[in-house]
């Protein structure tokens, strides 16, 4: 079920209700229970493949543990390579197979060969991406000693489909999530964790229902219509998503990361104010950091991260980045997306003595808020230009997008009310853009002063606070993107 | 501990609040539908004798004000646009929660319904008005399709796209994007008319349409069409529950553009109301009887009838009642108030009520209106530049008599009385431009220019409050507002010849 949908709304308080009345040790049951029911209600019979992965993966590490005890290394690696083989194979499958398979056939076709069919024809699950993840990464503590082996079953399975960051994020640890797991009966019920709770999910409903799905009919209109747009719409455009994808993608992990607050978890941030990035690498420490860290601590460690050379680093960086790109989509989009990336840091890396160089020479001083402004600024245009090849349905099309920012350059476009006329009318982009310059506030006070919107309003007293409350919950109820009218614009990291 | 119970309780309390008023701004407020259960509810228990019930054909056609007037009987017209009979059923079962009317007049347009399921509008505006009860869960179930409940969802019969159940209950996702047509309507009490107050459900229409022949009933086949199994199992329904209530069920059929396929449906009806006892009138056999004459008495294209249709019908409908049950005169009750208002303000409203139009000199028209009070006018001249006849200068000076205003030089120029008494003139022209309020939220401005973007000559105009603009060429225009109601009444227009046009 979608966060913004009756069925949610409903099933939210039901289980906080169960959570918080039964006896404690109930806990891990019903948000067992429940979490399973959240994933069944996408589809039932994808409930086996997540319960597969819950259950060799737990397997595996207690296995692998036992052989680990009696030094039998070998066998170790080997169980810890075939459980994370058959997950990935289950990945490949569902996720890939048929990206490959027309691969392939472009190439047979080419040489004349005939071409294979794909025998499996199969909707994408729900989250796989994210729990497979989660799951592996749980083997891999376990195999480096990182984390205690899990003996219980039924908290190890809670680990792996904890309801709220289940479909989207962010990608838990197992030193973070299943430690809390362990201690579920000792999460003492907090007002305080309650309200903030709450608060930080109404935050990120109104980024999702407010922002997102509005912002959505600009950047669908600039990149349906790029053909005939001028550049000004299509850097309208492009930005447009480039706050979209963000709003989207940051407000699912913000309800998660509320929803599990008010249960008396504490997730990890997933997102921090990405567009205040002053490099490419600081883009990456704030934008989806689970995967980020995930990426970091579990494949790039392992190919040798920086400690072979700078050659092997720069191959680490892009092979880290290809794979993200991968791990985004079954296209060639998100693969051309992912190595912009590495390539992005690599060059980077490479020019970085060079720049340097350049601005003592040029007598620049870095320390100053200029310097660090235009770096900010010219990081979103690097992250900008890839997000069209992210958006793009094909590669020619992003490089049509892109080539036209700069040809169909017509500078009358700024002032002529044209902005009104990409998808949403006057009143409705002027809403819009309301919306925006909240955010912008909103992450500020994170930027600048640390503060997340619920520990910003706990500083203010009590009229303040509900007043600011009161506006968003109304803004989100008036304003938000539902019922007749709106077509419930699915969170876009669901098809991973 | 205590004080997270009480700030949780106070937050509740006030989402509550804030809540209900956003539901009361952003609720639709149809005039179609929606307005007319609303303030249904408004009405006394028990005192309405005759509730009317249907679709568009009822509101639009049948009068409660021509009722009372006419007859002193207290109506109220409780239908909605296009609405399906399984809907009206259920009006009547919300009805009789608070009335016990001594008749019920079904006007049966909707007998022709051939689908099974309604579309969103037509839901809306029928159910969305209803307070919430078992009844109006079961109206929204009779009007929508909930998915597996149908053996062959692929046959059914229905020209709209079906409906879910889930959508609709939940009113405020339906209608919370309205906030950027909010208007003085969805704020102000009584959708800032204070007629709303004697509001009982009827619709004027004052527009002609004159592209229908009247149709040769008499050479029409006779052979009756079943209606579709849906509609009879309500139309039986209502018909059963008067029963059940010992409340008499009159069918009427109100004169429309009827085909032959519409009329044998009808004849169908007409056998079912027999069954049950129950009189049945197709008035689209009495056009004659009524006066009813196509040309001059229909409304649009929907062949609704204007207001010269509509006060003719009512009133052979009101004589049917006269004849057939006995039903109370209210007229001089005190406790029907509201009726008696309601007939006075339709009556001022309407100049022909007034004989406003059958007025032929401008002087008289003046006087009429200053003896009147309540009016606001405007007398203004135009071409008087070039010179008048002396034909025309009598003629004038005789207004300028009426409106006892010293008379000087004859010049175009624009006087405005209220309530017997000048308040301003101007004959400068040039630039010139006043309004009048009648009250917050209507309003009257008189103009001096060039009206139309390819004609040379300027002239006084008049906008209405909703920005309609009336040019004044004629030699003499007198226009006036009925106080009470705020609108428009009549407009007299002379020239120099001194007929009336």
């Amino acid at each position: 079920m979608l966060f913004n949908s009756i069925h949610f709304l409903v099933f939210f308080p039901v289980v906080l209700f169960l959570y918080f009345v039964l006896p404690k040790k109930c806990r891990s049951i019903v948000l067992l229970i429940a979490s399973y029911y959240f994933y069944m209600s996408w589809n039932p019979t994808y409930a086996l493949l997540i319960l597969f992965s819950t259950a060799s993966t737990f397997l595996g590490g207690i296995l692998l543990t036992k052989a680990q005890e009696k030094q039998q290394l070998k066998k170790a690696k080997v169980i810890l390579g075939s459980v994370i083989a058959v997950n990935l194979a289950i990945l490949f499958t569902f996720k890939y197979l048929d990206f490959a398979i027309s691969n392939l056939n472009t190439v047979l076709s080419a040489l004349h060969i005939q071409i294979v069919s794909n025998p499996f024809d199969f909707l994408l699950p729900v989250g796989i991406s994210f729990y497979t993840f989660q799951a592996l990464g749980y083997i891999i503590d376990v195999y480096r000693k990182d984390i205690e082996t899990e003996k219980n079953f039924l908290q190890y399975a809670l680990f792996v489909s904890f309801f709220p960051q289940l479909v989207a994020g962010p990608i838990e640890r197992s030193g973070n999530l299943l430690r809390q797991i362990r201690n579920v009966d000792k999460i003492k019920v907090s007002y305080k964790n309650i309200t903030n709770g709450l608060v930080i999910m109404l935050w990120g409903f109104f980024m999702k229902m407010v922002v997102a799905d509005r912002i959505a009919v600009v950047a669908n209109y600039a990149f349906d219509n790029y053909w005939k747009l001028d550049s000004f719409a299509l850097i309208v455009g492009a930005i447009a998503f480039a706050i979209q994808i963000y709003c989207d993608f940051a407000s699912y992990s913000t309800i998660a990361i509320g929803a599990a607050k008010v249960m008396g978890f504490e997730l990890m941030e997933n997102f921090n104010t990405p567009y205040c990035a002053t490099s490419i690498k600081d883009f990456w420490s704030r934008w989806h950091i689970s995967l980020s860290t995930f990426f970091k601590d579990y494949l790039y460690f392992p190919l040798g991260g920086n400690r072979k050379g700078k050659k092997r680093t720069y191959l680490n960086l892009f092979i880290v980045f290809l794979v993200s790109g991968l791990w985004h989509g079954a296209n060639w989009t998100f693969i051309f997306w992912g190595a912009l990336h590495g390539i992005y840091q690599i060059v980077g890396r490479i020019t970085l003595p060079t720049r340097e160089k350049l601005y003592d020479k040029a007598g620049i001083d870095r320390t100053t808020f200029s310097f660090k402004f235009f770096r900010i600024v010219f990081t979103f245009i690097l992250v900008d230009l890839a997000w069209i090849f992210f958006r793009a349905n094909t590669i020619s099309e992003a490089f049509g997008y892109i080539s036209r920012i700069f040809t169909q350059i017509d500078l009358w476009s700024l002032f002529n009310g044209s902005i009104y006329t990409l998808g949403l009318n006057r009143p409705e982009m002027n809403l819009l853009i309301l919306s925006v310059v909240v955010l912008y506030v909103v992450d500020m006070l994170r930027y600048r002063k640390g503060l997340r919107l619920d520990q910003a309003l706990e500083k203010e007293n009590i009229f303040f606070r509900w007043l600011v409350i009161f506006a968003i919950l109304f803004a989100v109820i008036i304003f938000g993107a539902y019922g007749v009218g709106f077509d419930a614009q699915d969170f876009i990291y669901f098809q991973f | 501990m205590k004080k997270n119970i009480i700030k949780t309780i106070c937050f509740v309390c006030l989402l509550a609040i804030l809540l209900g008023s956003i539901h009361a701004v952003f609720q639709f407020k149809y005039s179609d539908g929606i307005k007319q259960i609303t303030q249904f509810y408004k009405e006394k228990e028990n005192s309405i004798d005759v509730l009317l019930l249907g679709s568009s054909h009822s509101f639009l056609n049948i009068y409660p004000e021509i009722l009372w007037r006419d007859f002193g009987y207290s109506s109220f017209n409780l239908s909605a646009s296009l609405q399906p009979m399984w809907s009206t059923y259920h009006y009547l079962v919300e009805a009789l929660k608070t009335q016990t009317p001594k008749v019920i007049v079904l006007e049966g347009y909707r007998l022709l319904e051939q689908d099974d399921y309604a579309s969103r509008g037509t839901i809306i505006k029928s159910l969305y008005g209803m307070k919430w009860s078992k009844n109006k869960l079961e109206a929204l179930k009779a009007s929508t399709y909930r998915k597996g409940t149908l053996d062959n969802e692929n046959d059914l019969f229905t020209s709209a796209e079906l409906e879910e159940f889930e959508q609709l209950p939940f009113e405020f996702m339906n209608y919370h994007s309205r906030y950027s047509e909010l208007n003085e309507q969805d704020f102000l009490p009584y959708y800032g008319d204070p007629s709303y107050e004697y509001y009982k459900g009827g619709m004027v229409g004052d527009s002609v349409y004159d592209e229908y022949e009247q149709p040769d009933i008499e050479s029409y086949d006779k052979e009756p069409i079943p209606l579709s199994a849906k509609t009879e199992e309500y139309y039986r329904k209502i018909l059963e529950l008067g029963q059940e209530k010992g409340i008499p069920v009159v069918t009427v059929i109100a004169p429309f553009y009827i085909l032959n396929q519409e009329y044998r449906i009808f004849l169908a009806a007409e056998q079912i109301a027999k069954e049950y006892g129950q009189m049945f009138v197709n008035y689209n056999e009495l056009y004659d009887a009524i006066g009813l004459d196509f040309s001059t008495d229909i409304l649009d294209a929907g062949s609704h009838l204007n207001r010269c249709g509509a006060e003719k019908f009512t009133h052979k409908l009101g004589q049917m009642l006269q004849d057939n049950f006995d039903l109370t005169d209210h007229r001089g009750d005190s406790r029907y108030q509201s009726w008696e208002d309601g007939a006075q303000r339709y009556t001022r409203a309407y100049g022909t009520m007034n004989g406003l139009t059958e007025i032929e000199s401008g002087a008289d028209y003046v006087n009429h209106l200053l003896a009147e009070g309540q009016y606001s006018f405007a007398v203004i001249l135009n071409g008087t530049d070039e010179g008048v006849s002396d034909e025309a200068a009598a003629q004038i000076n005789a207004v300028f008599e009426a409106m006892d205003i010293p008379n000087e030089t004859i010049c175009d120029g624009i006087w405005f009385f209220e309530n017997g008494k000048l308040q301003w003139s101007n004959t400068d022209r040039e630039g010139f431009k006043k309004a009048h309020r009648f009250d917050r939220y209507h309003d009257v401005r008189f103009e001096y220019g060039i009206t139309a973007e390819d004609d040379e000559s300027a002239g006084f105009f008049i906008r209405n409050d909703t920005d309609s603009v009336i040019a004044c060429e004629n030699l003499l225009t007198i226009h006036a507002y009925d106080n009470f109601s705020c609108i428009h009444a009549d407009t007299y227009r002379c020239d120099a010849d001194g007929v009336r046009k």
